[in-house]
Protein backbone atom coordinates (compact mmCIF):
# COMPACT_ATOMS: atom_id res chain seq x y z
CA UNK A 1 0.00 0.00 0.00
CA UNK A 2 1.25 3.46 -0.94
CA UNK A 3 0.46 6.72 0.84
CA UNK A 4 0.99 9.77 -1.33
CA UNK A 5 0.73 13.44 -0.39
CA UNK A 6 0.17 16.37 -2.71
CA UNK A 7 -0.30 20.10 -2.16
CA UNK A 8 -1.73 22.66 -4.56
CA UNK A 9 -2.37 26.39 -4.26
CA UNK A 10 -5.95 27.25 -3.29
CA UNK A 11 -7.91 30.44 -3.88
CA UNK A 12 -11.53 29.80 -2.90
CA UNK A 13 -12.60 28.96 0.61
CA UNK A 14 -15.05 26.11 1.02
CA UNK A 15 -17.34 25.62 3.99
CA UNK A 16 -18.82 22.15 3.68
CA UNK A 17 -17.72 18.56 3.65
CA UNK A 18 -18.50 15.85 1.15
CA UNK A 19 -18.11 12.09 1.18
CA UNK A 20 -18.46 10.22 -2.10
CA UNK A 21 -17.45 6.92 -3.61
CA UNK A 22 -17.36 3.29 -2.73
CA UNK A 23 -14.97 0.93 -0.99
CA UNK A 24 -14.65 -1.59 -3.79
CA UNK A 25 -12.49 -2.85 -6.62
CA UNK A 26 -11.82 -0.25 -9.28
CA UNK A 27 -13.40 2.48 -7.21
CA UNK A 28 -12.34 4.95 -4.55
CA UNK A 29 -13.68 6.80 -1.57
CA UNK A 30 -13.18 10.54 -1.21
CA UNK A 31 -13.60 12.64 1.91
CA UNK A 32 -13.40 16.36 1.18
CA UNK A 33 -13.40 19.07 3.85
CA UNK A 34 -12.31 22.67 4.29
CA UNK A 35 -8.55 23.06 4.39
CA UNK A 36 -6.97 24.46 7.58
CA UNK A 37 -4.87 26.84 5.47
CA UNK A 38 -4.99 28.56 2.11
CA UNK A 39 -3.86 25.55 0.15
CA UNK A 40 -5.32 22.31 -1.15
CA UNK A 41 -4.00 19.11 0.40
CA UNK A 42 -4.53 15.63 -0.93
CA UNK A 43 -3.60 12.40 0.79
CA UNK A 44 -3.96 9.25 -1.27
CA UNK A 45 -3.94 5.79 0.27
CA UNK A 46 -3.86 3.30 -2.54
CA UNK A 47 -3.93 -0.47 -2.57
CA UNK A 48 -1.92 -0.47 -5.80
CA UNK A 49 1.74 0.44 -5.44
CA UNK A 50 3.88 2.18 -8.01
CA UNK A 51 1.36 4.62 -9.48
CA UNK A 52 2.62 7.87 -7.93
CA UNK A 53 3.40 9.48 -11.33
CA UNK A 54 -0.14 8.71 -12.57
CA UNK A 55 -1.69 10.20 -9.42
CA UNK A 56 0.45 13.29 -9.87
CA UNK A 57 -0.80 13.65 -13.44
CA UNK A 58 -4.47 13.17 -12.58
CA UNK A 59 -4.36 15.55 -9.61
CA UNK A 60 -2.34 18.17 -11.54
CA UNK A 61 -5.06 18.11 -14.16
CA UNK A 62 -7.86 18.38 -11.62
CA UNK A 63 -6.25 21.26 -9.70
CA UNK A 64 -5.38 23.13 -12.88
CA UNK A 65 -9.09 24.04 -12.93
CA UNK A 66 -10.29 23.64 -9.37
CA UNK A 67 -8.97 26.18 -6.86
CA UNK A 68 -10.80 25.30 -3.65
CA UNK A 69 -8.96 25.33 -0.31
CA UNK A 70 -9.74 21.73 0.53
CA UNK A 71 -8.30 18.79 2.38
CA UNK A 72 -9.00 15.62 0.47
CA UNK A 73 -8.53 12.08 1.75
CA UNK A 74 -8.64 9.41 -0.92
CA UNK A 75 -8.87 5.68 -0.27
CA UNK A 76 -8.18 4.04 -3.59
CA UNK A 77 -8.93 0.47 -4.59
CA UNK A 78 -7.40 0.43 -8.04
CA UNK A 79 -9.59 3.06 -9.73
CA UNK A 80 -8.80 4.16 -13.26
CA UNK A 81 -7.81 7.81 -13.82
CA UNK A 82 -11.24 8.37 -15.40
CA UNK A 83 -12.96 7.10 -12.25
CA UNK A 84 -10.72 9.26 -10.05
CA UNK A 85 -11.56 12.42 -12.03
CA UNK A 86 -15.28 11.65 -11.93
CA UNK A 87 -15.28 11.07 -8.17
CA UNK A 88 -13.27 14.25 -7.57
CA UNK A 89 -15.80 16.25 -9.60
CA UNK A 90 -18.63 14.57 -7.73
CA UNK A 91 -17.06 15.44 -4.36
CA UNK A 92 -16.60 19.08 -5.34
CA UNK A 93 -20.16 19.35 -6.64
CA UNK A 94 -21.63 17.77 -3.53
CA UNK A 95 -19.58 20.05 -1.33
CA UNK A 96 -21.05 23.03 -3.15
CA UNK A 97 -24.64 21.95 -2.60
CA UNK B 1 -13.22 -26.46 -13.37
CA UNK B 2 -10.91 -26.40 -16.34
CA UNK B 3 -12.60 -23.76 -18.46
CA UNK B 4 -13.07 -26.03 -21.45
CA UNK B 5 -16.64 -24.97 -21.95
CA UNK B 6 -18.39 -24.43 -25.22
CA UNK B 7 -18.41 -20.85 -26.37
CA UNK B 8 -22.16 -21.26 -26.71
CA UNK B 9 -24.63 -18.74 -28.05
CA UNK B 10 -24.46 -16.32 -25.11
CA UNK B 11 -22.84 -12.98 -25.83
CA UNK B 12 -19.44 -12.42 -24.30
CA UNK B 13 -19.81 -9.92 -21.46
CA UNK B 14 -17.53 -8.05 -19.07
CA UNK B 15 -16.19 -10.28 -16.27
CA UNK B 16 -16.45 -13.42 -18.40
CA UNK B 17 -13.30 -15.53 -18.13
CA UNK B 18 -11.93 -16.58 -21.47
CA UNK B 19 -9.52 -19.41 -21.97
CA UNK B 20 -6.95 -18.46 -24.57
CA UNK B 21 -4.05 -20.19 -26.25
CA UNK B 22 -1.36 -17.83 -25.06
CA UNK B 23 0.19 -14.40 -25.21
CA UNK B 24 0.74 -14.71 -28.95
CA UNK B 25 -2.95 -14.07 -29.60
CA UNK B 26 -3.05 -10.77 -27.72
CA UNK B 27 -3.39 -7.61 -29.73
CA UNK B 28 -2.91 -3.97 -28.83
CA UNK B 29 0.10 -2.30 -27.31
CA UNK B 30 3.12 -4.45 -26.62
CA UNK B 31 2.21 -6.18 -23.34
CA UNK B 32 4.48 -5.97 -20.27
CA UNK B 33 7.12 -8.68 -19.99
CA UNK B 34 5.30 -10.61 -17.24
CA UNK B 35 2.24 -11.27 -19.42
CA UNK B 36 3.69 -14.24 -21.28
CA UNK B 37 4.61 -16.06 -18.09
CA UNK B 38 1.26 -15.28 -16.50
CA UNK B 39 -0.62 -16.77 -19.44
CA UNK B 40 1.68 -19.81 -19.46
CA UNK B 41 0.68 -20.43 -15.84
CA UNK B 42 -3.03 -19.73 -16.31
CA UNK B 43 -4.20 -19.18 -19.90
CA UNK B 44 -7.21 -17.08 -18.91
CA UNK B 45 -8.13 -13.48 -19.51
CA UNK B 46 -10.99 -11.42 -18.12
CA UNK B 47 -13.32 -9.50 -20.41
CA UNK B 48 -13.02 -5.78 -19.70
CA UNK B 49 -15.74 -3.19 -19.93
CA UNK B 50 -14.42 -1.12 -22.82
CA UNK B 51 -15.33 -0.06 -26.31
CA UNK B 52 -14.06 -2.36 -29.04
CA UNK B 53 -14.54 -3.31 -32.65
CA UNK B 54 -16.70 -6.49 -32.64
CA UNK B 55 -14.29 -9.26 -33.66
CA UNK B 56 -11.89 -7.99 -31.02
CA UNK B 57 -12.73 -8.51 -27.36
CA UNK B 58 -11.28 -6.13 -24.74
CA UNK B 59 -9.59 -8.23 -22.07
CA UNK B 60 -7.40 -7.87 -19.02
CA UNK B 61 -4.50 -10.10 -18.07
CA UNK B 62 -3.93 -10.79 -14.41
CA UNK B 63 -0.41 -11.34 -13.12
CA UNK B 64 1.00 -11.73 -9.63
CA UNK B 65 -0.06 -9.00 -7.23
CA UNK B 66 -2.33 -6.03 -7.74
CA UNK B 67 0.10 -4.01 -9.81
CA UNK B 68 0.26 -6.64 -12.54
CA UNK B 69 -2.75 -5.94 -14.71
CA UNK B 70 -2.50 -5.45 -18.44
CA UNK B 71 -5.15 -4.40 -20.94
CA UNK B 72 -5.24 -6.00 -24.37
CA UNK B 73 -7.58 -7.19 -27.08
CA UNK B 74 -8.11 -10.69 -28.34
CA UNK B 75 -9.80 -11.90 -31.53
CA UNK B 76 -12.91 -13.96 -30.91
CA UNK B 77 -11.38 -16.79 -32.94
CA UNK B 78 -8.54 -17.10 -30.42
CA UNK B 79 -10.93 -17.84 -27.56
CA UNK B 80 -11.02 -21.56 -26.80
CA UNK B 81 -13.33 -21.51 -23.79
CA UNK B 82 -15.60 -19.18 -21.89
CA UNK B 83 -16.95 -19.17 -18.39
CA UNK B 84 -19.35 -16.51 -17.14
CA UNK B 85 -19.35 -15.68 -13.42
CA UNK B 86 -22.84 -17.15 -13.06
CA UNK B 87 -21.60 -20.44 -14.55
CA UNK B 88 -19.28 -20.74 -11.56
CA UNK B 89 -22.20 -20.19 -9.19
CA UNK B 90 -24.51 -22.61 -10.99
CA UNK B 91 -21.76 -25.26 -10.92
CA UNK B 92 -21.02 -24.53 -7.23
CA UNK B 93 -17.39 -24.46 -8.33
CA UNK B 94 -16.16 -23.66 -4.79
CA UNK B 95 -17.24 -27.04 -3.47
CA UNK B 96 -14.50 -28.85 -5.34
CA UNK B 97 -11.55 -26.52 -4.90
CA UNK B 98 -8.50 -27.96 -3.18
CA UNK B 99 -7.89 -24.71 -1.30
CA UNK B 100 -11.21 -24.66 0.58
CA UNK B 101 -9.48 -25.47 3.87
CA UNK B 102 -6.96 -22.65 3.48
CA UNK B 103 -9.42 -19.89 2.57
CA UNK B 104 -12.80 -19.26 4.21
CA UNK B 105 -13.90 -17.41 1.06
CA UNK B 106 -15.01 -20.58 -0.64
CA UNK B 107 -17.30 -21.80 2.12
CA UNK B 108 -18.82 -18.32 2.42
CA UNK B 109 -19.95 -18.53 -1.19
CA UNK B 110 -22.40 -21.16 -0.02
CA UNK B 111 -24.11 -18.55 2.18
CA UNK B 112 -23.82 -15.93 -0.56
CA UNK B 113 -25.62 -18.31 -2.91
CA UNK B 114 -28.43 -18.84 -0.41
CA UNK B 115 -28.89 -15.10 0.12
CA UNK B 116 -28.84 -14.06 -3.51
CA UNK B 117 -30.77 -16.97 -4.91
CA UNK B 118 -33.53 -16.45 -2.33
CA UNK B 119 -33.86 -12.96 -3.82
CA UNK B 120 -34.04 -14.44 -7.32
CA UNK B 121 -30.77 -12.89 -8.42
CA UNK B 122 -28.37 -14.60 -10.82
CA UNK B 123 -24.85 -13.95 -9.56
CA UNK B 124 -21.29 -15.13 -9.72
CA UNK B 125 -17.88 -14.67 -8.13
CA UNK B 126 -15.50 -12.34 -9.97
CA UNK B 127 -12.09 -10.82 -9.20
CA UNK B 128 -9.39 -13.07 -7.80
CA UNK B 129 -11.94 -15.53 -6.43
CA UNK B 130 -13.67 -15.97 -9.78
CA UNK B 131 -10.35 -16.20 -11.56
CA UNK B 132 -9.10 -18.90 -9.24
CA UNK B 133 -12.31 -20.91 -9.53
CA UNK B 134 -12.34 -20.71 -13.32
CA UNK B 135 -8.65 -21.30 -13.94
CA UNK B 136 -7.60 -23.45 -10.99
CA UNK B 137 -4.65 -21.11 -10.62
CA UNK B 138 -4.17 -19.96 -7.00
CA UNK B 139 -4.55 -16.19 -6.75
CA UNK B 140 -6.63 -15.61 -3.64
CA UNK B 141 -4.72 -14.25 -0.67
CA UNK B 142 -5.75 -13.95 2.96
CA UNK B 143 -6.50 -10.27 2.38
CA UNK B 144 -8.65 -10.83 -0.72
CA UNK B 145 -12.20 -9.51 -0.70
CA UNK B 146 -15.05 -11.53 -2.06
CA UNK B 147 -15.92 -9.83 -5.35
CA UNK B 148 -19.41 -10.59 -6.64
CA UNK B 149 -21.34 -9.72 -9.75
CA UNK B 150 -25.15 -9.64 -9.64
CA UNK B 151 -27.10 -9.90 -12.85
CA UNK B 152 -30.73 -9.06 -12.04
CA UNK B 153 -33.09 -10.07 -14.85
CA UNK B 154 -35.23 -7.01 -14.06
CA UNK B 155 -34.70 -3.80 -12.09
CA UNK B 156 -34.43 -4.27 -8.33
CA UNK B 157 -35.41 -1.61 -5.81
CA UNK B 158 -32.98 0.34 -3.70
CA UNK B 159 -34.69 -1.17 -0.67
CA UNK B 160 -33.91 -4.70 -1.80
CA UNK B 161 -30.34 -3.65 -2.58
CA UNK B 162 -30.04 -2.17 0.90
CA UNK B 163 -31.33 -5.30 2.59
CA UNK B 164 -28.91 -7.45 0.56
CA UNK B 165 -26.04 -5.15 1.52
CA UNK B 166 -27.05 -5.43 5.17
CA UNK B 167 -26.89 -9.22 5.00
CA UNK B 168 -23.64 -9.31 3.01
CA UNK B 169 -21.91 -6.78 5.26
CA UNK B 170 -22.35 -9.15 8.22
CA UNK B 171 -20.14 -11.74 6.58
CA UNK B 172 -16.68 -12.13 8.13
CA UNK B 173 -14.93 -11.30 4.85
CA UNK B 174 -15.56 -8.01 3.06
CA UNK B 175 -17.89 -8.44 0.11
CA UNK B 176 -17.68 -6.13 -2.88
CA UNK B 177 -20.76 -6.54 -5.03
CA UNK B 178 -21.35 -4.99 -8.42
CA UNK B 179 -24.67 -5.13 -10.21
CA UNK B 180 -25.18 -5.31 -13.94
CA UNK B 181 -27.67 -2.79 -15.34
CA UNK B 182 -28.58 -2.28 -19.01
CA UNK B 183 -25.92 0.39 -19.59
CA UNK B 184 -23.09 -1.18 -17.61
CA UNK B 185 -22.65 -1.85 -13.90
CA UNK B 186 -23.00 -0.05 -10.57
CA UNK B 187 -21.77 -0.78 -7.06
CA UNK B 188 -24.59 -2.45 -5.14
CA UNK B 189 -23.70 -0.48 -2.01
CA UNK B 190 -23.83 2.86 -3.82
CA UNK B 191 -27.18 2.02 -5.40
CA UNK B 192 -28.43 0.96 -1.96
CA UNK B 193 -27.10 4.11 -0.28
CA UNK B 194 -29.84 6.26 -1.76
CA UNK B 195 -27.26 8.73 -3.14
CA UNK B 196 -28.86 11.11 -5.63
CA UNK B 197 -26.25 10.33 -8.25
CA UNK B 198 -24.22 7.17 -8.54
CA UNK B 199 -21.45 6.01 -10.83
CA UNK B 200 -22.39 3.88 -13.80
CA UNK B 201 -19.46 2.02 -15.28
CA UNK B 202 -20.17 1.86 -18.99
CA UNK B 203 -18.08 0.74 -21.92
CA UNK B 204 -17.46 4.44 -22.60
CA UNK B 205 -16.07 4.93 -19.12
CA UNK B 206 -17.68 5.91 -15.81
CA UNK B 207 -20.38 8.56 -15.51
CA UNK B 208 -22.83 9.83 -12.91
CA UNK B 209 -26.48 8.86 -13.28
CA UNK B 210 -29.60 9.31 -11.19
CA UNK B 211 -31.37 6.09 -12.16
CA UNK B 212 -29.10 3.35 -13.53
CA UNK B 213 -32.08 1.39 -14.85
CA UNK B 214 -33.05 4.26 -17.14
CA UNK B 215 -29.69 4.44 -18.88
CA UNK B 216 -29.57 2.91 -22.33
CA UNK B 217 -27.57 -0.04 -23.45
CA UNK B 218 -24.14 1.03 -24.70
Amino acid sequence: MDVLNFTYPGETRVSHRAHVGVVGSGDLEILLEPSPDGAAHVRVRTSVDGYAPIWRKVLDRFFSRYKGCVSIEINDFGATPGMVMLRLQQAVEEQGQ
Amino acid sequence: MNGRHDLGPAPIRPHDLLRVRGAGDLMGDEPPAWVRGALDLAPFVVVRRAASAPPLIPVGVRGAGRAQRAAAFIPRAAVVGRMAPEDLAVARAWRTTSRAMAFPHFALLEAVATTLEAAGLPWGPVGSLGFELASGHPCLTQTSDIDLLLRPPAPISRDLAASLCAVLSDFPIRIDAQMDVPGGAVALSEYASGAARIVLRSSDGPRLVTDPWQEDMP
